[in-house]
């Protein structure tokens, strides 16, 4: 059975492991052992703390195999960006300049540096091993955030962010890198991507370009680029669109992909869970109803997929056990649509 | 004898003629009734004592006093920028550098600006093809030179002159393809007449932030500061007189500002006031630059000097009457270039 549960010290070598498969092309894990190290302090650290308010706690999750103790993916929350080093993004701005002598009315896009999500509470590192994905392991890690944040909203944002990878040519380069950021960087996009995955953000503030770009002034493949994902991040996409995101015109800087917003409490996954109460049957109920369970839990949430009836699932006591659940114990329950999960 | 004089309101047939010669590109003389009269009603009212110095456009005529024709005209703004604003680029620099990353990085910036708002300019000068010839050419452009000397006080303590900048033999401005034309949608030559009759839409339909021109072609940025092929010997003319580009270029064609402080202007500073003695002796000797010291009255040409005392220059009586002065007053002098130095 799939698991997600808290990362701990433990899992230190299969978050290397994870890592290296993911080979950079998640910003948020790199390929840094320290780095990897401190991501793990820090989720313990945000377990144990007493937190009133969003700060700079980071929450991250594995998703593992109880059987053989696989870790396969990892995603994360963190609670409010841009409270220590500053969250820049890329606003799309229309500017009119029009004149009425000359019947010219032109609607100039720009690109400005602004620091607009700043306090936002961000999703971030989602990865699956190559070969585990599937709808269900891509709904079943993403999800179980959202699961995991409804019933603690106070240590949360008011509004919420992903980002996605923007666009990348075959031969793995971004059009809108090497139109722009190249020229103020000299460096390959890798590896900015790498120092503002480790955190070392001070370097965009003195090198990136203050004024506003004019998009008009951008090759055409970098103004393709705008807002448009990287092709294999396109079912991310499609969740978080279901979710409730929204594209607002904010753009990453260094590759121009989408970065999506919602008010934290309209997200799907945050208000239609409901509450229910652990029931455990050797022979469960399953009718084809698939249901995220949660079990309300902090320090020791854990989150799983279960097949049940209409009104809910039940437990078996190996599911009951492995999610942290004794009958009669309060659980956490979002309805899932089997379409989406791959199982039509 | 060539003479350089005010323009006159009975000269309207002969500059109209000339602004039919002038062609694209030329867009203070248009082939255009209305904008030629315009600028000669200015050209006259700028020689009224009583008019306020800074709206003065004076407009000089160019004249071969043996036909009588006139020849070539040259224009001085006495104020730009005062009613319409004046827009120019300043080329800048901006270096980010990261000590962490080991990165240093430089690029050039053009901010839109009024700096020169106003500067006193040169402007509207234009010879005739079949008079380019005989130092024609130096004469028109330096009068303006003496005048300003004689006149400082209606001028600006700098004097701009704007160069026409590069484009192709095809006629295109690579400037105007890789910027102006994003955000005007418009040929560069209708931009540029336009900014004859106003300069409003410039405020309305150019970019406000500064332009990196790192994310312009090529030969965009290339053609930054970039001199007209046409223009080069005005180009050269002036920087022999002190005139320097310090920064600015046009909007439209990148085409470079030159500036200098009047008083620093060689013929200004090298010119001296002398008094002249009218005789028939002849005079001898390379041609000086030679002007009266009358404001609507004014004159200026060439002619051999013969010294006859510290501050006394002899000239005969043609030059002086067409200079109109006559023994006992006046004269202003000068090399009509640089000397040149071993």
């Amino acid at each position: 059975m799939l698991i997600i549960r808290p990362i701990d010290h433990n899992d230190l070598s299969a978050l290397e492991q994870l890592a290296q498969s993911a080979a950079g092309k998640t910003t948020t894990l790199p390929d840094n052992r320290d780095y990897l190290s401190e991501l793990i302090s820090q989720t313990q650290l945000a377990l144990h703390q007493p937190v009133e308010r969003a700060g700079s706690e980071s929450y991250h999750f594995v998703l593992q195999h109880t059987g053989s103790d696989e870790i396969i993916g990892i995603a994360g929350i963190d609670a409010s960006v841009g409270l220590k080093t500053p969250f820049y993004s890329y606003r799309i701005d229309e500017i009119v300049h029009a004149s009425t002598e000359l019947q010219i009315h032109n609607r100039i896009p720009a690109l400005h540096l602004c620091q607009d999500y700043t306090g936002c509470t961000r999703l971030c590192t989602l990865f699956i091993k190559p070969g585990q994905r599937s709808p269900a392991t891509l709904h079943l890690l993403s999800r179980a955030r959202m699961l995991f944040m409804a019933p603690q909203l106070q240590r949360f944002g008011r509004r919420t962010i992903a980002e996605l990878q923007g666009m990348m040519d075959e031969q793995g380069h971004s059009p809108f890198w090497e139109c722009l950021g190249r020229h103020f960087f000299d460096m390959e996009f890798d590896r900015a991507n790498y120092l503002t995955g480790i955190n070392s953000k001070a370097f965009i503030a003195d090198l990136m370009p203050h004024y506003p770009v004019y998009t008009t002034l951008l090759s055409e493949a970098a103004r393709q680029a705008l807002g448009q994902v990287r092709p294999d991040v396109e079912e991310v996409l499609d969740l978080l669109i279901d979710e409730g995101f929204k594209d607002r015109g904010y753009v990453d800087i260094f590759d121009a992909g989408p970065t999506l917003e919602s008010r934290t409490d309209d997200l799907r996954s945050i208000y239609s869970t409901t509450n229910a109460i652990c029931d455990i049957s050797e022979q469960p109920l399953t009718q084809g109803h698939w249901w995220l369970v949660s079990n309300e839990k902090w320090r020791d949430y854990r989150c799983a997929l279960i097949e049940g009836s209409a009104e809910g699932p039940q437990l078996t006591p190996d599911q009951a056990q492995q999610l942290g659940l004794s009958a009669g114990a309060p659980m956490r329950l979002l309805a899932m649509d089997s379409a989406d999960l791959g199982f039509v | 004898m060539m003479v350089v004089r005010p323009i006159r309101s009975d000269d309207w047939a002969s500059l109209r003629t000339l602004a039919g010669k002038t062609g694209p590109g030329f867009t203070s003389l248009q082939d255009d009734d209305g904008q030629v009269q315009a600028k000669l009603d200015a050209g006259v009212a700028a020689f009224d004592p009583e008019r306020a110095a800074e709206l003065a456009n004076y407009l000089f005529a160019l004249e071969d006093s043996e036909t009588g024709e006139v020849v070539g005209c040259c224009g001085i703004d006495a104020a730009v920028g005062l009613d319409n604003p004046w827009y120019n680029y300043r080329v800048g620099t901006i270096v980010q550098a990261s000590k962490e990353l080991d990165v240093y990085s430089k690029t050039q910036i053009l901010t839109l600006s009024n700096d020169y708002t106003g500067f006193s300019e040169l402007c509207s000068l234009f010879l005739d093809p079949d008079y380019r010839h005989n130092k024609n050419g130096s004469l028109l452009s330096k009068a303006r030179f003496m005048f300003m000397a004689q006149f400082a006080d209606r001028f600006y303590h700098t004097i701009l002159a704007e160069m026409r900048g590069y484009s192709d033999e095809d006629g295109v401005s690579p400037f105007w393809e890789g910027l102006g034309r994003h955000f005007f949608t418009i040929d560069f030559d209708q931009a540029d007449q336009l900014t004859m009759h106003s300069k409003v839409f410039i405020a309305e339909l150019m970019p406000k932030y500064p332009i990196y021109t790192n994310l312009l072609p090529p030969d965009a940025v290339e053609a930054i500061a970039k001199t007209h092929k046409n223009t080069t010997p005005a180009r050269r003319l002036l920087e022999n007189e002190g005139f320097r580009y310090t920064g600015h270029v046009d909007i439209f064609d990148a085409g470079p500002a030159l500036e200098a402080p009047l008083q620093d202007i060689r013929a200004v500073r090298e010119s001296r006031l002398v008094t002249v003695v009218v005789s028939d002796e002849e005079t001898h000797g390379q041609p000086y630059l030679v002007s009266n010291t009358h404001f609507a009255n004014f004159r200026c040409g060439l002619s051999a000097l013969n010294r006859v005392g510290p501050d006394r220059v002899q000239i005969t009586h043609a030059k002086a009457k067409t200079l109109n002065v006559k023994t006992g007053d006046t004269l202003r002098v000068v090399a009509l270039s640089a000397e040149r130095s071993f």
